[in-house]
């Protein structure tokens, strides 16, 4: 109950805050159809393996990818971004002698971008329709665990990023870029399956190569079947793992910066 | 014979008639002692002033007594916990404000801020309703309560902070040079709404200047200087005869009846307890 009332509150400070900056949102819808708008074009190319069916499988292979990628990379990537604004704004320090477990400022910090991408990507789907994409034979159930679970499992990522930010006072990059580097060896823009067997390896360590392979089985034709169950459990071991475990991070981290009496400095 | 001055209550608190209570406390920033074994007693429901010059080390021990600095050394209780092992009660108990008008979110209006930390604080939306409004009223910020703080005056952001640091109705107050950029109205207005809490039984905490406007509000006061504290006898209480209310250095009580020798400290007399040194008083309401 406290995690959703501060979840609520600062959702809340956020949707304010970014009313007040009125462009911020249309900008993103734009850049998200942006980068899958070029896709349709390179889609024409790609005809091959499991592509070959028509011109948009490979767009659609994209846009499911590409936009899932959307969602997880603000709920990951903006806990970091919004740890260090706290930061260099001034207001962590006073975060930090609010009445409430640290680590729930650090889920905190993920929501409101989640909720904001999750608009964008649906919006962006219905625009994506014109160019060719469509679902087929949706499983509901899968799309409706996978999507909640690897949400929750990038918020955890995204609390130990903040956690970094925390301790460095700097670090945003470093964990774009690490997000960045999951994306593209999980297959959010080509299958594992082209990759060199021990690259196939280390994307089997990602959690977002099972969420990507049951979500692609689950809501588009032609593609290679997968045991939903295993790719569930698998999720469910990272999130059991990973949620506690940032919580723990995160606390660690705010002790460390309270010792070295950096909470205050950036 | 060591009389107990404070008895552990059932939720872990230490029962103190004191809302503060600092013991040789020690931290050094960047390999620089800020603060080398400071002593200071606040009695529950009294107003205690710290001035200072730059760099003295008068924020660090409100960002102690606040839980966002660890002590190096020492031992630090608000309200009756202990800041290292009972962080969390510690800042269920105290609202601050910091020296630092960035503290606020800028883009949001007055009445939201506070909204904000309200919810965020357990408070029920007509508590903070109710409470966000009297402040507001109090530091004279109704008028501009739904502009964004970026469109108000260093002073009224001043105002705004502490009217933060009051919303939760807190049993410790800590307010780090709250009367910055601040006109007469404002100073008297904040003067007025602190008074009245410690009236009610907060303990309050105000690192400022000994200026003539706030010294009569306040119970004692005390200069941090070489890294320790020492009283400076203006405050109404200081001046009492008899008077020991509010403590200076060499009269700290003590936590621990049986004090660890190998806690930091630069006067080994701090280290020996002396019963004799206690409020009478408070020897007398220990529990258990």
């Amino acid at each position: 109950m406290t995690l959703l009332r501060i979840l609520k509150a600062t959702t809340q400070k956020d949707f304010r805050t970014a009313v007040s900056y009125r462009v911020g949102f249309v900008t993103s819808i734009i850049a998200t159809f942006w980068g899958l708008f070029a896709f349709r074009f390179v889609s024409k190319l790609v005809n091959s393996g499991q592509f070959s069916t028509s011109s948009t499988a490979y767009f659609k292979f994209t846009v499911v990818g590409l936009l899932f990628a959307s969602i997880l990379e603000p709920t990951a990537v903006g806990t970091s971004v919004s740890a260090r604004n706290d930061q260099v704004q001034g207001t962590l320090e006073y975060l930090s002698t609010q009445p409430v477990r640290r680590a729930y400022i650090g889920f905190s910090w993920s929501c409101f971008n989640l909720l904001q991408s999750l608009l964008v990507a649906v919006i962006v789907v219905l625009l994506t329709i014109p160019l060719g994409f469509g679902f087929s034979d949706v499983n509901v159930p899968v799309v409706l665990v996978v999507i909640p679970l690897t949400i929750l499992i990038f918020a955890a990522v995204g609390n130990m990023g903040a956690a970094v930010v925390i301790v460095l006072q700097q670090g945003v990059p470093l964990v774009a870029g690490v997000l960045s580097i999951i994306g593209i060896i999980s297959g959010t823009l080509f299958p594992v399956s082209v990759f060199p067997p021990w690259l196939q390896v280390v994307a089997h360590l990602s959690p977002l190569t099972y969420a990507l392979e049951a979500l692609r089985s689950a809501t588009l034709a032609n593609q290679p079947s997968t045991n939903y169950a295993v790719d569930l459990l698998i999720l469910v071991g990272f999130a059991v793992v990973l949620l506690p475990l940032s919580g723990h991070v995160l606390e660690r981290a705010f002790r460390l910066a309270q010792r070295r009496g950096s909470l205050s400095t950036f | 014979m060591i009389r107990r001055l404070h008895a552990i209550r059932s939720n872990g608190a230490v029962s103190t008639d004191y809302g503060i209570e600092v013991r040789d406390l020690t931290k050094a920033l960047r390999g620089r002692v800020i603060l080398d074994g400071v002593d200071l007693a606040v009695p529950r429901g009294t107003l205690a002033l710290l001035e200072g010059s730059n760099g003295t080390g008068k924020t660090t021990l409100i960002r102690t007594l606040a839980t966002v600095v660890a002590p190096d050394g020492g031992s630090v209780v608000v309200n009756g916990y202990d800041v290292v092992r009972q962080s969390l009660d510690v800042r269920r108990s105290i609202g601050v404000s910091f020296a630092n008008e960035r503290s606020l979110y800028w883009r949001i209006n007055a009445f939201e801020n506070l909204e904000l930390f309200g919810k965020i604080a357990g408070l029920a939306k007509p508590v903070i309703s109710a409470r966000s409004e009297e402040l507001l009223e109090r530091v004279h910020l109704m008028a501009v309560s739904t502009l964004q703080v970026a469109r108000l005056s260093t002073g009224q952001r001043q105002r705004l902070m502490v009217a933060r640091a009051l919303l939760t109705d807190p049993a410790v107050v800590l307010l780090d040079e709250p009367f910055r950029g601040i006109d007469g109205e404002g100073l008297d207005s904040i003067i007025d709404l602190v008074a009245e809490r410690v009236g009610r039984g907060t303990t309050a905490l105000i690192v400022a200047p000994l200026i003539d406007a706030i010294v009569p509000a306040a119970d004692a006061t005390f200069e941090i200087r070489d890294g320790r504290i020492h009283p400076t006898g203006k405050g109404r209480r200081d001046k009492a005869p008899g008077a020991r209310s509010t403590q200076s250095a060499a009269e700290t009580p003590r936590h621990d009846p049986d004090p660890d020798p190998d806690l930091p400290s630069s006067d080994p007399d701090l280290r020996s307890p002396d019963p004799g040194l206690a409020p009478p008083d408070a020897a007398e309401r220990v529990e258990g």
